[in-house]
């Protein structure tokens, strides 16, 4: 057979037997389910049976790349891990960009599913044809740097690329994330506890083969047509030259850069965290994904005593910074820089240990955490020291730490209703540095996604339509957008404006394509994407069928929720959001309760599921699952 | 009458100025305002304020406008003092 795009071979490992094999799923099976956040769903959902929790040995976790990755094509060069959630209990496909996801297709796999649990800590390796599990034991305990080294050097594979945990994922953080490279993460949803709890410390791949493409000369085309026009797009442009930092001065200057545990949206001391301010300072040099000009992975160094940065860490990206910085008022860049890197050293999703920090912070101030409970951490907003305290003290799940690194949820649960009050998260997941109460469809995406709050799963409406710019992009009237909806407005036409928007980001996580690049903020357009489909595949790719591809990812996860007890009562957005803003451009906004639920409502109808958020039969048998109707009709 | 236009990046690569004072003799609206600063700074500075359809014809604006404390509307008129802020409108979370 010769497929393009896809080697036709997935990675079957047991750690428990330690067997290893292949599978081929074949031509109809890449088409429907195609790679990325699918092929990860298909195969979780296949191996799972109820009561199988995230940190079970009969938990399966899957590292899966699609068609499109692996190719010199700006923008993929993302992969997807898809298991159960330790800190939500839903499944959770994240994605990560970087090196690996490339890098296990040129070794000839598109896949790696794992089960089961090693009897010692070890790690995958995999060089070509020649696949292995090797001992572990010597790098269990190390920080990323460390492991990786030990890893090339064991496999005396220099190049060798590594995806990993730190000590975090070990110690079974729920919030423990997956590096490689040390600079990339699968960052949300704790899947590093899963690979911790496995006794599976890395995956380390070399491949030397090249991803098969249909038509080299039209992608060769669409390539150079990219880097003659990437810098003409405002936001590709700002990425370039600043990398994701450079979003800082911007949300805060619209009044909606999360601050002090979400009280308000604007920071006093947010010029001190710009994009701007790195490159005059700690700005080492820019670097990027796998064949992306856009380059904007900005890495930092610095050698003031006690704030050492190692650029081989990367540099802090605005979502770090935002967690790390506003949520927990430290305005001190150096601080935010090594606590930024702690988390990449230790493999800890630097957003949710931000946010814990802050929740912390503001329990402590509130009286609910005690000055003995915290152990001699001073656990005020601004303090700058009890941030680098509190991230040793969860990553080896010391004192408050302890409580801490089960998550935020679960904290909050010991500490009691007043401290739930305070907890911003859905479903167990804290919240990235985008504020629904400034971007109201994200109140619904928060609300509705089945990862919980993913903050891309969907594009934010102030970007489509700025308050008073009407107006919908031209290509995004091929999915079947016409109309604009005031980015305040929750209503029932907003549930249909995000619905498509989710469907547009969720083929992205299927086909593992970085959403800065692509439709619709991004350089590549519609018609490119469908062109470049083409040029790998072969297939005749339409928008309808892209969307469909989403569709088909949102109603396996939502399957997935439903058959593990996760409903509607899961769907709602933290007190908080009820709050109004405290103060800024947009002082007083807040998201209205009866608006949001009517809309939640509107969105389950619009998604074909019934009024208790449970797709349909219909709807399964339209996305092809009808195996996944008849699983809920058995509930098991 | 006098309007203070604060540039963010990616605009201020174009101005080259964080800031500057712009003089006007009649009252203007921000999409007034707009056009005269994509007259002044030409058609790299128009990419990043106007989104273009397939035929290269403005549908519609890709910038969010602060006007002193507040979000401005396009038809919201400018008053002597004001200070205005282009701010990037980010799609994509
Ligand atoms: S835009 Fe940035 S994050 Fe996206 S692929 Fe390029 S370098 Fe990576």
């Amino acid at each position: 057979m010769s497929s393009f795009g896809y080697n036709n071979r997935i990675l079957m490992v047991n750690l428990s037997s330690g067997e290893i094999g292949l599978e081929h799923p074949g031509d109809a099976f890449y088409r429907r389910y195609v790679g990325g956040a699918n092929l990860g769903a298909y195969y979780l959902l296949k191996n799972w049976k109820k009561g199988i929790g995230a940190l079970d040995p009969e938990n399966t976790i899957v590292f899966a790349a699609s068609p499109l990755t692996g190719t010199p094509v700006p923008g993929f060069s993302r992969h997807s891990v898809v298991s159960v959630s330790p800190l939500t209990g839903t499944i959770v496909d994240s994605e990560a960009g970087g090196y690996f996801g490339p890098e296990l297709k040129k070794a000839g796999y598109d896949a790696v599913v794992i089960t089961g649990k090693a009897k010692k800590p070890v790690y995958l390796a995999i060089l070509d044809d020649k696949v292995e599990l090797k001992s572990a034991e010597n790098i269990w305990g190390r920080v990323t740097k460390e492991a990786e080294m030990g890893i090339r050097k064991d496999l005396k594979e220099d190049k060798a690329i590594v995806t990993q945990i730190g000590p975090a994922g070990e110690n079974l953080v729920s919030f423990a994330c997956i590096v490689n490279n040390l600079k990339h993460f699968n960052g949300r949803g704790g899947l590093g506890a899963v690979m911790g709890s496995k006794n599976l410390k890395a995956i380390a791949v070399r491949g030397s083969k090249k991803v098969n493409v249909f038509n080299e000369e039209l992608l060769r085309e669409k390539v150079k047509s990219f880097a003659g026009k990437f810098k003409d797009n405002p936001f590709n442009n700002l990425l370039n030259r600043l990398g994701t930092a450079g979003v800082t001065t911007l949300q805060n200057t619209d009044g909606q850069l999360p601050t002090k545990n979400f009280q308000t949206g604007v920071f006093s001391k947010a010029e001190n965290l710009s994009g701007e301010k790195i490159h005059e300072t700690i700005f080492h040099r820019a670097e990027a994904c796998y064949a992306c000009s856009v380059r904007c992975k900005m890495t930092v160094s610095n050698e003031t005593e006690g704030f050492e940065l190692d650029p081989a860490y990367g540099g802090p990206e605005y979502e770090g910074i935002s967690a790390l910085g506003p949520y927990t008022e430290i305005g001190d860049l150096l601080t935010v820089a090594k606590a930024n890197e702690m988390c990449n050293k230790y493999g800890l999703d630097a957003v949710s240990m931000g946010s814990i920090a802050a929740f912390a912070m503001e329990c402590y101030e509130k009286g609910l955490i005690k000055k003995e409970e915290a152990e001699g951490i001073e656990l005020v907003f601004g303090n700058n020291e009890a941030l680098i305290q509190l991230i040793k003290a969860v990553k080896e799940r010391k004192g408050i730490g302890n409580l801490l690194a089960d998550g935020i949820r679960k904290a909050a649960e010991k500490m009691g209703k007043e401290a739930e009050k305070l907890a911003v998260h859905v479903k167990g997941m804290d919240f990235a540095a985008h504020d629904p109460r400034a971007k109201v469809s994200f109140g619904l995406a928060y609300a509705v996604q089945p990862i919980g709050p993913d903050h891309i799963g969907h594009f934010g409406d102030p970007g489509l339509s700025p308050d008073g710019f009407d107006n919908v992009p031209d290509q995004l009237n091929s999915f079947g957008f016409y109309d604009t909806h005031s980015p305040d407005d929750l209503d029932l036409g907003k549930a249909a404006f995000f619905y498509y928007g989710q469907m547009i980001n969720s083929f992205h996580d299927v086909f593992d394509i970085c959403t800065f690049t692509s439709v619709p903020g991004g350089t590549w357009e519609l018609s490119d994407i469908l062109e470049l489909i083409k040029a790998i595949t072969g297939w005749n790719y339409s928008a309808w069928e892209l969307m469909k591809l989403g569709e088909r990812r949102v109603n396996m996860l939502k399957v997935f929720n439903v058959l593990n007890g996760i409903g509607a009562e899961e769907d709602r957005l933290p007190p908080r959001m009820f709050e109004p803003f405290q103060s800024g451009p947009r002082k007083g906004a807040k998201i209205e309760k009866e608006a949001l639920e009517k809309t939640i409502k509107a969105y389950y109808q619009v998604a074909g599921w019934d009024s208790s958020g449970v797709p349909g039969k219909a709807k399964l048998i339209e996305l092809g699952l009808g195996w996944l109707s008849e699983r809920l009709e058995k509930k098991e | 009458m006098e309007i203070k236009v604060h540039y963010l990046s990616p605009f201020m690569e174009i101005t080259e100025a964080k800031n500057e004072i712009i003089k006007t003799k009649k009252e203007l609206t921000i999409a007034e305002l707009l056009e005269q600063l994509v007259e002044r700074y030409g058609e790299r500075f128009a990419k990043f304020i106007y989104r273009y359809d397939a035929n290269k014809q403005i549908e519609g604006y890709r910038v969010i406008i602060k006007k002193n404390d507040y979000l401005a509307k396009k038809d919201d008129f400018i008053k002597d003092g004001d200070q205005i802020t282009l701010i990037t409108a980010i799609i994509g979370g």
